[in-house]
């Protein structure tokens, strides 16, 4: 007797079969290459993770500060907020990566005539090397994004909380902020997801990441396609809860009339 | 002689050196209690002159006395000044991210330095002037536009202010809800509120002002009391803005 039900389940199972002997075709328990190095990933999604939280706390601190030294009316401190945004936004990542792990103590070296120590801020290691150019980086961004957010509140708002008597840090920190985060939580958390992606590229400085994990197994098992699977997966997991959590929090704080306000096609 | 709340003298304001001024020497004076309203054509300063007087506008010449002190003084604290004087806008320009009672009480906590509970409690005894206590815990973006500008009457009434500072709070209005935020000021004028504001509601100048000043390209052309003014212009220019509006 046909039961639809049953025969759904089949197709289901059937399909799921196929794909497991499609790639194990590859090489038989070729996959297991994960659990059998399964420590060595976790001490590199460790790092990654380590790596990315570090550097969107401290990318989001400058970006606070640098877009409000770009707001203000005073040219002293406007200007080095400019410079910073553009050098930064306008030279490629992997340069700076490599500039800080390679010229850096060489400037550091001929400007103050100082011998080198690794793991002090003369030569920074090479997990710090990255935290700092990433952190400095997406700060250039992430002060883009929060000036403009902060310049898309209208100017009523802030002229009413001056008019109660609040002063300009008051009125920033009560009234423009809490309401231009709002407004650029989705630009946000795009830039906390480039963030994530870009962190790869610290692998070219040794710093055991995903990426670089990624490298040393695959040339040591010969796995390419295995192990490039894995680590993309790895990336995948933690944007895909990153976006999860940032979706969360821009529906928990989500207030009538600012933003955006619901999903709507027009 | 009582020496008056707010005493205004030679003000000017310039945007840039090339353009007329905004304000050409403005003088006024407010006593205690008195209502004075503001009439002009658009652009002609009225607003400037208003914003001047709690400084969101810094004005370039001229002196300001507040209480007898001179506002503009390097020494005289600007926040301590708004303090004092309650300002409604035209656009509302509620706090969009507060509800209604956080944004009366964010003034009385963190100028005013009051615990939350008294804030809190003045909070609902100025929405219960203006008839909103269940509007408390709503969202500006949730109000009426004549719901909204109570809260802004409210906001700028809890800081319990000297002076009273009105930009056009009916104009951003519909017809029908005007009348209910004038009502709210007759009450205020009634009281013995000090009030300045720059309105085009003639009906509201004629019952509540004491004294109604017209205002055109910057300077004050004319003043006395709303019979005077509104009914007996002596200027031609005032005949002519009259005879526009009414």
């Amino acid at each position: 007797m046909a039961n639809p039900i049953i025969d759904f389940f089949a197709a289901v199972i059937n399909g799921f079969r196929n794909v497991f002997d499609f790639l194990g075709t590859f090489s038989t328990n070729s996959w297991f290459l994960l659990i059998d190095n399964w420590d060595v990933f976790l001490n590199a999604l460790r790092t990654t993770l380590e790596i990315c939280i570090f550097s969107m706390l401290f990318g989001f601190i400058i970006g606070v500060i640098a877009a409000l030294m770009k707001l203000s009316s005073n040219k002293v401190i406007r200007v080095p907020s400019v410079l910073y945004v553009e050098i930064l936004r306008g030279t490629p990542l992997l340069v700076q990566i490599l500039f800080m792990s390679f010229a850096y103590p060489t400037l550091v070296q001929q400007l103050f005539s100082v011998t080198l120590v690794e793991g002090t801020w003369t030569n920074p290691t090479a997990r710090w090397d990255a935290i700092i150019v990433l952190s400095l980086n997406t700060g250039a961004y992430q002060a883009e994004i929060i000036r403009a957010g902060i310049s898309s509140i209208p100017k009523g708002q802030l002229e009413a909380a001056r008019a109660i008597g609040l002063s300009y840090p008051e009125a920033m920190a009560y009234v423009i902020l809490p309401q231009a985060f709002r407004v650029i939580t989705p630009p946000l958390a795009n830039e906390f997801i480039n963030l994530v992606l870009n962190s790869s590229l610290v692998s070219v400085i040794a710093v055991s990441d995903l990426t670089q994990t990624g490298r040393i197994i695959s040339s040591r098992t010969f796995r390419t396609l295995e192990t490039w699977t894995i680590v993309g997966l790895f990336y995948f997991s933690i944007t895909l809860t990153l976006s999860r959590v940032l979706q969360y929090v821009e529906k928990r704080y989500r207030i009538p009339g600012l933003g955006i306000q619901k999903e709507e096609s027009f | 002689m009582i020496e008056p709340l707010l005493s205004i003298r030679n003000l000017e304001k310039r945007y840039n050196a090339t353009d007329p001024p905004a304000l050409n020497g403005v003088n006024m004076d407010v006593s205690k209690g008195e209502v004075v309203v503001i009439i002009g054509a658009s652009g002609s300063g009225k607003s400037t002159l208003l914003r001047c007087i709690n400084r969101l506008i810094e004005p370039t010449a001229g002196e300001i006395y507040f209480e007898g002190l001179n506002v503009l003084d390097p020494s005289y604290d600007v926040n301590h000044l708004r303090e004092q004087i309650g300002m409604v806008f035209q656009n509302f320009n509620l706090f969009t991210h507060l509800k209604v009672l956080q944004n009366i009480t964010l003034g009385l906590i963190k100028v005013k330095k009051m615990s939350k509970d008294e804030a809190e409690k003045i909070a609902y005894e100025t929405l219960r002037m203006v008839d909103l206590e269940d509007k408390a815990d709503s969202y500006p973006a949730q109000l009426s536009g004549g719901q909204a500008q109570r809260v802004g009457i409210a906001r700028a009434l809890a800081m319990n202010p000297k002076l009273m500072l009105f930009d056009e709070p009916t104009s951003a209005l519909d017809p029908e809800l005007v009348g209910g935020i004038i009502q709210i000021m007759e009450d205020l004028a009634k009281r013995q509120m000090t009030m300045v504001v720059v309105t085009h509601e003639m009906g509201f100048a004629k019952e509540a002002a004491d004294r109604v000043v017209y205002v055109d390209g910057g300077a004050i052309v004319e003043e006395g009391s709303p019979e005077e003014v509104l009914t007996n212009p002596k200027h031609e220019r005032t005949k002519q803005f009259l005879s526009r509006i009414l």
